[in-house]
């Protein structure tokens, strides 16, 4: 009893450390969202019932379901490109070659840079006027016209989420090497000597085993991508036309540009409850399947 | 002798106190920056040494918050009544300082200040134009004009510069030749481009109110006029025919990079551009031209303008606003104002500073003297305007020029935004 007293003990600090600067925005972001919380009118913050989230609803400016859809977009082909692309670099990674860690360490770069920097970086590469990757693909001789990449409302998504892969792909990269490289050689031996071939192997032994991993970075990744509006921001403000407006950026909208805080921690609780929702049945539904 | 003795001391004593009063006099003073960079906080550092040298009993802190949050950051100091004397502050934003009561009405110490007869007229205007009183003193000004790329317009042919939105349409499109990579206009695409498009079309619509260049003297919303359509048509032509198709997505980087390219010879922008494009091109390269003039004959402009403001709760506003005449005089000003390559409010820091004797900078001269301009602002204190400017107007004027919509549709939508 009295050693759980003293664990406790030497647990408040972390736990005060947390609630101050965790809980406390949470449930202080969570309230806001029901109050008329402008810096405009700082003198008048009451609460007004559900009327933020009517607002951002019915808005006749921005299409909330077009957000909605875009963020769905924005999330799921992130996830599915940077997860196969970074499963394959660590299926190419697990042997051991000359001059390995070095080709390791420039392909999980990406990783290591900030958000608004990709997004600098990329907007010049795909600049409709001088940019490097129309330039290329014009000395090729693929087209023949400059493409719009980020001007034109019906590409301009794609375009970010190439920019979101190349930098998701090391993340995906590293976990999954790590997780590959503890698979034991004897699994695939006796797979082999019972007439496996490579693709049976992957899907019977390495796939499987190493479920566990594959099933938390995908959690945390598609969390981490709905929750990255940095690249999108610095690439097109959510433009052309709210074409790749998500609910990250108009929540920095909300907040930097019109210093609405009601609406804007409207749209943090719209994500909160939607990610919640969604780790809930993800969990539920790869529940067990894990110990394959 | 105990007397005396008792005397003497009572005397140190008194001296004692008197030097400790004096000591006490010595007023220090907060000043929050929002416009934070390190090489613009060393500018105000210096600036305020200077101060200090001259003003003995005034000490004066300088608060620098991160750009990024530093509006938000000095709102909050602001709202939980932190001790702030002084701030600087932004056009945007102002306006919502002075309706939460943040800000210090300044009419009694203006009134009493010589110098005021030293600032610009459209200094004195903007200082006058949010809310009630007069509530900060701007410290330099933004105003749009045609910058144009001599060189680039000489080799293509185009001696006479455009006065008129007529001809300005018509010699974009005569020197746009894609083949060639040439086009004409570097147009604004992204962050808040009505800053942009909305002065451009006014010039087309005659009789807009001066305290709010959305309406018309009768009350019909600018874009829902013939002016305003005519000007809204102009404009798309002058986007598909002389513009780059990318530049629907160009923000302030863009346009500067087409301008200094040459690809865009021709640039509205403010002043501050010029500090941009100077390192990469040579005065004889590029000037400027006053914005040419619509069917109105009138040019309507806005200021733009960051300023000091003194704060409500500061309990020196007389020493504050002393601090405040100091950063507006021509020098300080002019160092201040060479350092974004704004125009300065001060008449005299255009002879205190050679960057201002720049000949690009007497087009900003004659555009402001000139008898067709006339000052006008957007609805800027309207707490709507900042969702009009970054997410409505954006979206629908993206929507038009990639016609997606018609300009009736975008009137419908600024329309109905605003209730007018």
């Amino acid at each position: 009893m009295k050693t759980d007293k003293w664990y406790l003990l030497m647990i408040l600090p972390a736990l005060a450390f947390i609630c101050f600067f965790i809980f406390y925005p949470l449930l202080q972001g969570g309230v806001m969202a029901f109050q008329n919380y402008s810096l405009f009118n700082l003198k008048d913050i009451h609460f007004i019932g559900l009327e933020n989230f009517k607002t951002i609803i019915n808005s006749k400016s921005v299409n909330f379901w077009q957000i909605m859809f875009n963020t769905l977009k924005w999330t799921v082909l992130s996830l599915i490109l940077q997860f196969l692309l970074g499963f394959l670099l660590a299926m190419m990674l697990r042997k051991p070659f000359k001059g390995r860690s070095l080709y390791c360490g420039f392909v999980f770069y990406p990783w290591a840079l900030c958000g608004f920097a990709i997004g600098l970086i990329w907007s010049w590469l795909f600049n409709g006027q001088f940019g490097v990757i129309n330039d290329l693909l014009m000395k090729i001789g693929i087209i023949k016209e400059n493409i719009g990449w980020l001007s034109n409302p019906k590409i301009a998504m794609y375009s970010v989420v190439i920019s979101n892969v190349w930098y998701g792909i090391p993340y995906f990269g590293i976990m999954l090497l790590a997780a590959l490289q503890s698979v034991p050689n004897d699994l695939y031996e006796a797979a082999k000597l019972d007439g496996a071939n490579g693709i049976q192997q992957l899907f019977h032994v390495t796939i499987p085993y190493i479920k566990p991993t594959i099933i938390s970075t995908v959690l945390l990744r598609s969390m981490w991508i709905v929750n990255f509006p940095d690249l999108i921001y610095a690439m097109t403000n959510g433009g052309p036309v709210n074409s790749t407006h998500i609910l990250g950026t108009m929540m920095i909208n909300k907040v930097y540009k019109e210093f609405d805080y009601g609406q804007g921690s409207a749209y943090g609780v719209i994500i909160m409850v939607l990610l919640l929702t969604y780790a809930v049945i993800y969990l539920r539904v790869t529940k067990g399947k894990g110990e394959d | 002798m105990k007397k005396t003795i008792m005397l003497c001391l009572a005397m140190i004593l008194l001296l004692g106190i008197a030097s400790g009063a004096l000591a006490d006099d010595t007023v220090t003073l907060t000043f929050a920056e929002t416009m934070t960079s390190p090489e613009r906080t060393l500018v105000l550092q210096n600036a305020i040494e200077a101060f200090e040298a001259e003003h003995p009993n005034i000490k004066v802190e300088l608060v620098s918050p991160p750009y990024e949050s530093a509006e938000t950051k000095v709102a909050s100091m602001l709202a939980v009544g932190q001790e702030v004397d002084i701030v600087e502050i932004r056009d945007n934003s102002v306006g919502a300082w002075i309706n939460n009561g943040f800000l210090y009405g300044l009419d009694d110490l203006v009134k009493d200040w010589d110098g005021k007869d030293q600032l610009v007229d459209a200094a004195l205007l903007a200082g006058a134009s949010m809310g009630d009183a007069t509530y900060f003193i701007p410290q330099y000004l933004y105003v749009k004009a045609l910058m144009v790329r001599t060189d680039i317009l000489e080799k293509l042919g185009v001696t006479e510069m455009p006065k008129t939105t007529d001809e300005f349409l018509a010699v974009c499109k005569q020197i746009t030749d894609p083949a060639k990579g040439q086009y004409a206009f570097a147009l604004r695409g992204i962050g808040s481009p009505c800053k942009t498009t909305d002065i451009m079309w006014a010039t087309e619509v005659s009789d807009l109110r001066l305290d709010n260049f959305y309406l018309t003297e009768d009350g019909t919303f600018f874009m829902d006029t013939d002016g305003g359509r005519k000007a809204m048509k102009d404009y798309y032509e002058l986007f598909t025919e002389a513009c780059p198709p990318d530049s629907v997505n160009w923000g302030y980087n863009d346009q500067i990079n087409g301008f200094v390219s040459g690809i865009t010879p021709f640039l509205v922008q403010d002043p501050d551009a010029v500090g941009s494009v100077m390192g990469s091109l040579t005065p004889d390269q590029y000037t400027a031209i006053p914005m040419p003039v619509g069917a109105s004959g009138t040019r309507y402009l806005d200021y733009g303008y960051a300023g000091l403001a003194v704060a409500a709760n500061s309990e020196h506003p007389a020493e504050a606003f002393e601090f405040i005449k100091y950063m507006i005089s021509a020098e300080v000003n002019a160092s201040i104002c060479e350092f974004y390559g704004a125009l300065p409010v001060n008449k005299g820091a255009y002879e205190a500073s050679k960057m201002f004797e720049l000949p690009v900078y007497k087009a900003w001269a004659d555009e402001m003297a000139d008898e067709a301009t006339v000052f006008t602002k957007f609805p800027l204190e309207d707490p709507r305007f900042t969702e009009y400017a970054s997410t409505v107007h954006l979206a629908a004027i993206q929507s038009y020029l990639l016609g997606q919509s018609t300009a009736e549709d975008m009137i419908k939508t600024c329309k109905d935004f605003w209730g007018y």
